[in-house]
């Protein structure tokens, strides 16, 4: 079976293992990202050759060598996220001829908190089988794309366990300041900041000194933790709601990661990120689109519009998920 | 919002037989609450001491922590004893801000408490009581007997200063753990919240298990003896015998290391020292339960303990590291405050009140041997500043008139139906923030009706469910005929009334909520109890079936009232 980690050269391959993880692959080399690997639209093929006479609905188990190979890799990556049965999440990532992701029924399957290679190789074929399900076929019929290939990869990657999450923006993307960055953070996973299910507190950071220059906590009821088996939300406890989720220094190191990605990607960018045991981890880089110009520098070109025109080193935008 | 300042009064109507007198008229628009946890019953002016030392220390621990309420203050009227909540003068704003920075103090003061306690307050404590202790008073001249009179009121402020600067933040600590813990594990599990607080020794538990040493250490001899004699008379029989002689020492030796208790904050009331019946009456209970074992249940409250302390570590291991620190916090300050809520009493509650107790009862004497009292009792007729007045003139000034006026009127109001409130109708609830939601926890909130005639609503204070025989008492000495597996309804159980826990089967009162002492003490007890049903004892006749559902806060007439018993 076709496995590629996100520290071999293939895995910036966007036709082999779709746009998301290529973007983390080309991060990882910078920066620390949890560790990871994709079955490759290779191995899809293979899965979906083998089924095909059968009905083509159904899901066909792993094959033997399959199942030997990703029981392998689950070993591996437990091994360099130093735990014997590492939680990790389970994503689909669909591709195109031309390499980018297409949005289809089934391209955006995940499992967060998947536990041991039994439960991880259950999450695969599932994301595999979603691709082939009848929502999915008549997607593609309406869409013109009958007859096409369907090519997938899967991206299996640590789900660290977050104390806070955080969305950074390298500039303000509202006003267009290019001296401040602006940072969401709530406690535990991030799909709450992302999914919009709290208020999260809002930090603006001066970017030359790293200190905060605004705090505003917000009411953060409730938070997303890894449950058996998935994640679920559940409230914060009331006294620890108004507690910033960040402490000053972390806003720094938000603010610091952003700008340094801003700076090898040549664009501002909003990021992901997590504290993990007083690590700070990298979960997704995107261009900021459609930012304004800076205020202070009135004379200066207006970077948006290149941004916005999609020629962008770290992959084309991705509707926004917890990565 | 409006402000609470400008809102009109409105006066309470006060019954017929109830008239009442305000001496500053700023009290009348205050809203004043009968106390029945911590005084059922009437209360004799020597009690005014009490009144002035408690409020004096809330005073001092609402000014240290910046709480936007000056203090809950405790008045007797007409021989009844009240409280009320004295609000600042604020506006909304300084209010909510003093609010905040309120809540930052006591937080930064509940996760301290025992450390505070042990290096600074108890030492304190403990220095005054050595001060009391060492002052011979039947030797003092009575110059120097007012003297220490002065002296002692101040002491015992200070003590009560003492008292709230440790149980303000420490019953904040109970109610946050409790809100902590519903939040974290769902509110129909917040009962179990209190199963990892249990089990832990304190000078109560280490009080009982004295005393039932002391019952083991009885030979069949001794044994017979205290079971076969009247509680009054036994001490005489004992003294007849060489092992009684030896088993009366070990008897004293309990006395002096535990009996410097009064009857709930009543001063009137002698000390297991001065008489020591109560003390005689947990003995025969413990003697005729060879079996019991104290110790092995603390132990097993304390298997129970680390289990669910355990699980639900378990359950909270790949949770956000912040909250699973705020969790350990607030476990670890409301563990403290369960032991200091109980350990503190010790001291303050009871061996402080001894004292005053004490001093109070010289005067008394000094005047009965004058003829200015008809007996040295008497003394708890008169207020402190009135004993001090009559001891300073030369002879003594008479005051057996006033005091025997006093007697009668205590009499009469003992017959009177005393109003549940007195003063002006408060503007709006109470505040709706963590300090508020923890004095409603203590205090208990109104209980819902249970829309069942045979059923009483009250609050959950200890889970589990138990059917028995009711003995309905309105004070101590009236428990004193609880018998064991029978289910105590009380108005309310003071401290003083805890070793009673290990003999009924569960309890019931009119007041209290979940984190009131009797529900504290029936969780460490491991008996259920239904807490704050406001009228138990006057629904529950003695003797009637009923069945207690502690989880529910429930109780069911099995028998209806009406039936025979």
């Amino acid at each position: 079976m076709d496995i590629v980690w996100f520290d071999e050269v293939r895995s910036r391959d966007v036709a082999l293992v779709g746009g998301k993880a290529a973007s983390l692959s080309r991060l990882a080399t910078h920066h620390r990202v949890p560790p990871g690997f994709c079955l490759t639209t290779a191995a899809y093929e293979a899965w979906s050759h083998a089924a095909r006479p059968a009905h083509r609905e159904a899901s066909p188990p792993l094959p033997p060598e399959a199942r030997a190979a990703l029981d392998r890799a689950y070993a591996e990556l437990g091994r360099r996220c130093g735990a014997r049965a590492p939680c990790v999440a389970v994503r689909s990532s669909a591709v195109d001829e031309d390499g980018a992701e297409t949005s289809f029924a089934g391209q955006h399957e995940t499992y967060l908190n998947v536990v041991g290679a039994d439960a991880v190789g259950e999450a695969l074929v599932r994301c595999w089988s979603s691709a082939r399900s009848g929502r999915a076929i008549a997607y593609r019929q309406n869409s013109g794309l009958q007859g096409r290939p369907v090519r997938l990869a899967v991206l299996v990657q640590q789900l660290v366990q977050a104390d806070a999450s955080a969305v950074v923006f390298s500039a303000d993307p509202v006003s267009g300041r290019r001296d401040q960055a602006l940072i969401d953070a709530t406690f535990g996973l991030g799909e709450s900041i992302v999914g919009g299910s709290v208020t999260p507190d809002a930090y603006r950071v001066d970017r030359r000194s790293g200190a905060v220059v605004e705090r505003a906590i917000g009411s953060k009821e409730v938070m997303y933790v890894p449950v058996p088996g998935g994640t679920r939300e559940v409230p914060v406890p009331k006294a620890l709601r108004a507690q910033p989720a960040l402490t000053d220094e972390q806003c720094a190191a938000c603010a610091a990661l952003a700008t340094d990605l801003e700076a090898e990607t040549g664009h501002p960018v909003d990021i992901e990120c997590a504290f993990s045991g007083g690590r700070l981890y990298l979960l997704q880089c995107r261009p900021i689109t459609r930012l304004p110009s800076d205020p202070n520098e009135a004379s200066a070109g207006n970077l948006d519009t290149d941004v916005a025109a999609g020629t962008d080193p770290a992959g084309p935008r991705p509707p926004r998920q917890q990565a | 919002m409006t402000d609470p300042h400008a809102a009109p009064f409105t006066p309470i109507p006060t019954p017929e037989d109830f008239p009442v007198t305000w001496p500053e008229p700023a009290a009348a628009n205050l809203h004043w609450t009968r106390d029945r946890m911590h005084f059922p019953d009437a209360v004799t002016p020597a009690l005014d001491l009490f009144f002035e030392a408690h409020n004096a220390g809330f005073v001092h621990a609402f000014a240290l922590y910046e709480m936007p309420l000056e203090a809950v203050v405790l008045r007797r009227i007409n021989y009844y004893a009240y409280n009320a909540v004295v609000p600042r003068r604020l506006t909304h704003e300084e209010m909510a801000a003093m609010g905040e920075r309120a809540q930052r103090h006591l937080g930064a003061a509940m996760m301290r408490s025992a450390e505070h306690w042990n290096a600074t307050l108890l030492p304190e404590v403990e220095e005054h009581l050595r001060f009391w202790r060492a002052a011979d008073l039947r030797a003092a001249s009575l110059e120097q007997l007012t003297a220490h009179a002065e002296e002692t009121r101040r002491r015992w402020s200070r003590l009560w200063e003492i008292h709230f600067e440790l149980m303000v933040p420490s019953l904040l600590a109970g109610s946050l753990f409790q809100e902590t813990y519903a939040d974290l594990f769902g509110a129909e599990r917040a009962f179990d919240a209190f199963t990892l607080l249990q089990g832990f020794g304190n000078k109560t538990t280490e009080m009982n298990l004295a005393l039932w040493r002391l019952a083991r250490s009885a030979n069949d001899e001794v044994r017979a003896t205290v079971l076969g004699t009247d509680p009054g008379a036994v001490a005489g029989v004992l003294q007849g015998s060489e092992a009684g002689r030896r088993f009366l020492q070990a008897f004293d030796a309990y006395l002096q290391a535990y009996g410097r208790r009064s009857d709930t904050w009543e001063l009137s009331i002698p000390s297991w020292l001065e008489d020591p019946t109560p003390v005689w009456r947990m003995l025969r209970e413990h003697l005729a339960e060879p079996d019991a074992d104290p110790e092995a249940e603390l132990a097993r409250l304390a298997d129970q303990r680390d289990a669910a302390i355990a699980e639900a570590r378990s359950r909270l291991a790949r949770y956000p590291r912040p909250v699973v620190d705020h969790f350990e916090a607030m476990l670890r300050a409301a563990q403290e405050a369960t032991i200091l809520s109980e350990d503190h009493g010790f001291y303050i509650d009871f061996e402080g009140a001894y004292h005053v107790r004490q001093v109070l009862l010289e005067l008394g004497r000094r005047m009965a041997a004058a003829g200015a009292l008809a007996s040295a009792d008497d003394v708890m007729l008169l207020t402190l500043d009135e004993v001090l007045e009559a001891v300073r003139e030369r002879p003594i000034r008479d005051r057996s008139g006033v005091a025997e006026e006093r007697r009668r009127a205590l009499v009469r109001f003992g017959a009177v139906e005393e109003p549940e409130m007195v003063g002006t109708l408060p503007p709006g609830p109470p505040p709706e923030d963590p300090v508020g939601r923890a004095i409603g926890r203590f205090f208990g909130t109104p209980p819902q009706e249970s829309g069942d005639p045979d059923v009483l609503k009250g609050h959950a204070g200890s889970p589990g469910v138990v059917r028995g025989v009711a003995r309905v008492a309105r004070s101590l000495p009236a428990a004193q005929n609880v018998r064991r597996g029978e289910i105590l309804v009380a108005p309310m159980t003071a401290p003083s009334w805890t070793p009673l826990f290990g003999t009924v089967a569960a309890v019931v009162t009119d007041t209290g909520g979940v984190l009131s002492h009797s529900a504290v003490v029936a969780r460490e007890y491991g008996i259920p109890a239904v807490v704050g049903t406001l009228r138990a004892t006057a629904l529950i006749r003695d003797g009637q079936l009923i069945e207690v559902d502690g989880a529910a806060g429930t109780v069911r007439l099995v028998e209806r009232s009406a039936d025979p018993a």
